[in-house]
């Protein structure tokens, strides 16, 4: 089948990935442009599982490189098992002596090098998924070295000369906005911001996720939800994570609609602390919270671009 | 005329070829034109992303919109901010020409209906004065500048009576000397009132660099307008927030300030120098190996935060930043050690350990308030700068990073620069906040003492914050 935007969409939705159409274009265009796809947005809208989707749909392994402050090009590309060449070096003078040349050239064989994500990529069989996790959190130096392995797709081991991906796998960076990237790293992607969703599409999510879930409490979920965010100066808002964990929880309470008894009991699903609880009960409450998820719909005006 | 012939054909491309290209309505053009907007508001486009902006055109369906729309943003946005700026800019930009018209009508009645107003102010502010000598009395306008003319303008109608009915009642029967200047002071200080009151905007972000073309000119005041109209916090000035606003403020300071903190941690990390090997404690370990070097110890050093002295200026013409200001600090202050926070104003007071107690900010900052004693008086830098080199001489160190929030407004200017030139040399590195527009520094013989011993920048929005911080703080 031809390789079009319906046809993206549709696979999306196949793997169970409610989308919008902003999405699945800036998605389309990054796998037409081969160019890498950066996904920024706060945590718990999906921006990691963009990757995990590509890969699903692509029928291709995942290869994930977890950024993290301090990280350097040892843990993200190759290491040589220091300790297991040692150990040869040893074994062979136990054995016998003489040979050296064999010895040194076995030393950085395949057999001793520890392949780490980006290698992987590099020398992957079958065109991968490279999600490369969190890129706001590593240093300004790995991130140059990074746009170099991201524009070339090839890399140099001393010992071995220059390796050439054998195909230009497809890259998802993901980043919470922590820290502003390097215009170099931003020119070379294409970018895709993920805000939290819309009532309606979070509705869609909730009914393709929480089996069980009666179609007016999923209503009223996502309603509510949508309001909180909006309305609730929050320390951190409720991730679509913590909608469907929410949405569990009512359901295992046997609710079928929003109740202030449920909502009580459920509170800690949502907030995940003290300063946001409270501040929901003294700017909110259970009650008002479930007369508004059961109130009209024009409360709740679904956020546009931007 | 037919033009289906080969050679007509070519004839006409002949004769287009003559015309100045960039007439030529072609979507090469287009483009090219879009993308000179968009740089004239303030985004940076290479040509990398330009050239990515034709290929993406080129595998979307260029007849839908809403594709073209999203092509557009996803290789030439980088940035919520930016996404934001671009998603106006394509609705201004790609109209039908029957809308660019309307446009270019409605901009040039605007502009009209201004002048005409201005002229009507002028007519309206007229008072007269009595020739002291005859009998004759002569009729004077009040000399206002454009903007306070289009203060006036938005008046409600009652106010402008108001000032009329001043200016006709004052001084008839009762001469005084120079009437001309009290009475245009006395016009000015009364819409310098309304000017906050309105919550008049002037020429302020999000900057726009206007091109001197007409078409485009219309389409950038078209973005500029929309975004003011939307009312984004981000590019409004401080001092013109509205308690309304302080919600949404509250959470963007927060959210620019640990950015902030967290770069300006990393940064400090990253000068220290890599691990080191520590040679006695890997022979040590691998003794138990007979000696080989099989595992391998390295010295680790300990992670510091950066050490932060802010000192925030809450004098008189400062005040209404100042809510703002502490503000930041209390974000810095929530994820960072080491901050010293001072506030000045005739005199230094340091309100370390004030403002990371975990109570609501707004609790924290009436009680300062109301203990402090300088809060919304004169202005001595130098004093300040005295307490803090004289009491807390420990603070200063070769790992601080002073930051100072101030409009460069002060007494005693001349010796506070001598101080601050003493003080860089004990420091890490000074960053000065100027919440005085950039178009006025040069008027301002304070801004360049102060210029040379720190590195200054225009701060009286979050956006100017949040740029700062990304292009210029940390460079």
């Amino acid at each position: 089948m031809e390789f079009t935007i319906e046809y993206l969409k549709h696979a999306f939705e196949q793997q169970g990935y409610i989308t919008d159409h902003d999405t699945v274009v800036t998605a389309y265009l990054a796998l037409k442009l081969r160019k890498p796809l950066l996904v920024e947005g706060p945590p718990g809208v999906g921006k990691t599982e963009i990757a995990k989707v590509l890969a699903a749909i692509f029928d291709t392994e995942l290869i994930r490189l977890q950024c993290y402050e301090g990280l350097d090009e040892n843990k993200a590309l190759y290491e040589w098992n220091y300790q297991k060449q040692l150990i040869k070096i040893q074994l062979s003078q136990v054995n016998r002596a003489g040979e050296c040349q064999t010895v040194e050239e076995s030393l950085f064989s395949e057999d001793y090098l520890l392949e780490r994500p980006l290698l992987k990529a590099i020398r992957a069989e079958k065109k991968p998924v490279l999600l490369i996790d969190e890129i706001d959190k590593v240093d300004q130096e790995f991130e140059a070295f990074l746009f170099e392995v991201l524009s070339d797709f090839q890399v140099s081991i001393p010992e071995w000369g220059t390796l050439t991906a054998r195909h230009i796998p497809v890259v998802v960076l993901t980043s919470n906005g922590e820290r502003e990237l390097s215009d170099g790293l931003k020119r070379r992607c294409v970018y895709l911001y993920l805000d939290f969703p819309t009532p309606e599409k979070e509705l869609r999510i909730i009914t393709a996720k929480v089996p069980g879930i009666g179609q007016r409490l999923s209503m009223e979920v996502a309603k509510a939800v949508s309001y909180i965010r909006q309305k609730l100066e929050l320390r951190k808002k409720p991730s679509v994570a913590e909608t469907l964990d929410w949405a569990r929880a009512l359901v295992s309470l046997d609710a079928d609609r929003l109740t202030p008894d449920a909502v009580n009991l459920t509170l800690n699903v949502i907030f995940k602390n003290r300063d946001d609880i409270d501040s929901f009960r003294q700017n909110l409450g259970p009650q008002e919270l479930v007369s508004i998820a059961n109130g009209t719909p024009e409360t709740l005006k679904a956020g546009g671009r931007g | 005329m037919k033009t289906d012939s080969p050679n007509e054909e070519r004839l006409k491309r002949a004769i287009e070829s003559i015309d100045m290209p960039e007439t030529r309505n072609y979507i090469e053009n287009n483009l090219a034109r879009f993308l000179h907007a968009l740089r004239h508001l303030g985004l940076r486009i290479s040509s990398a992303e330009a050239i990515d902006a034709v290929n993406a055109l080129s595998v979307v369906d260029i007849l839908d919109r809403r594709q073209v729309e999203t092509a557009f943003l996803a290789t030439l946005a980088k940035s919520p901010e930016d996404r934001l700026i671009v998603d106006r800019a394509i609705h201004a930009f790609f109209v039908t020409p029957e809308k660019k018209a309307e446009r270019s009508q409605k901009q040039k009645q605007a502009r009209e209906q201004e002048a005409e107003e201005i002229r009507a102010v002028e007519e309206e502010l007229k008072y007269e004065l009595e020739d002291p000598g005859g009998e004759k009395s002569r009729e004077i306008s009040v000399p206002l500048t454009e903007e306070e003319k289009k203060i006036y303008s938005r008046l409600p109608p009652d106010k402008k009576k108001k000032l009329q009915d001043y200016l006709k009642k004052q001084f008839q029967g009762n001469p005084v000397n120079n009437p001309e200047q009290l009475i245009t002071s006395m016009i000015r200080s009364s819409l310098n009132y309304w000017k906050y009151y309105l919550k008049f905007q002037g020429e302020g972000p999000p900057e726009v660099d206007y091109t001197g073309e007409e078409e485009i000119d219309e389409i950038l005041q078209e973005v500029v307008e929309n975004l003011r109209e939307e009312d984004h916090v981000l590019y409004q000035d401080i001092q013109k927030l509205t308690e309304a606003d302080m919600p949404t403020a509250a959470v963007l300071i927060s959210k620019l300030s640990r950015k902030l903190a967290t770069r300006i941690s990393r940064r400090y990390k990253r000068s220290r120098k890599r691990e080191r090997l520590d040679l006695r404690r890997t022979i040590r370990h691998n003794i138990r190996y007979g000696g080989t070097m099989f595992k391998l110890k390295y010295k680790t050093k300990k992670v510091q935060k950066p050490k932060i002295l802010v000192i925030c200026d809450v004098s008189g013409s400062m005040a209404r930043y100042a809510g703002f200001v502490l503000q930041f600090i209390y974000g810095l202050s929530t994820v960072t050690e080491n901050i010293e926070t001072f506030i000045f104003s005739e005199n230094a007071d340091r309100i370390t350990g004030e403002v990371d107690k975990s109570q609501a900010f707004e609790k924290t900052m009436a009680e300062i308030i109301n203990r402090s004693e300088g809060w919304g008086r004169g202005t001595d830098f130098s004093k300040a700068l005295t307490v803090i080199s004289e009491h807390h001489k420990q603070l200063l160190t070769k790992d601080t990073f002073v930051i100072i929030l101030s409009d460069t407004k002060t007494l005693n200017a001349e010796r506070a620069a001598t101080q601050l030139r003493e003080i860089k040399k004990k420091v890490k590195d000074i960053i000065w906040l100027n919440t005085l527009p950039k178009r006025v520094w040069s008027e301002t013989p304070t801004v360049s003492l102060f210029r040379r011993h720190c590195r200054m920048f225009e701060c009286n929005t979050l956006a100017h914050l949040d740029k700062i911080m990304r292009t210029q703080m940390l460079k």
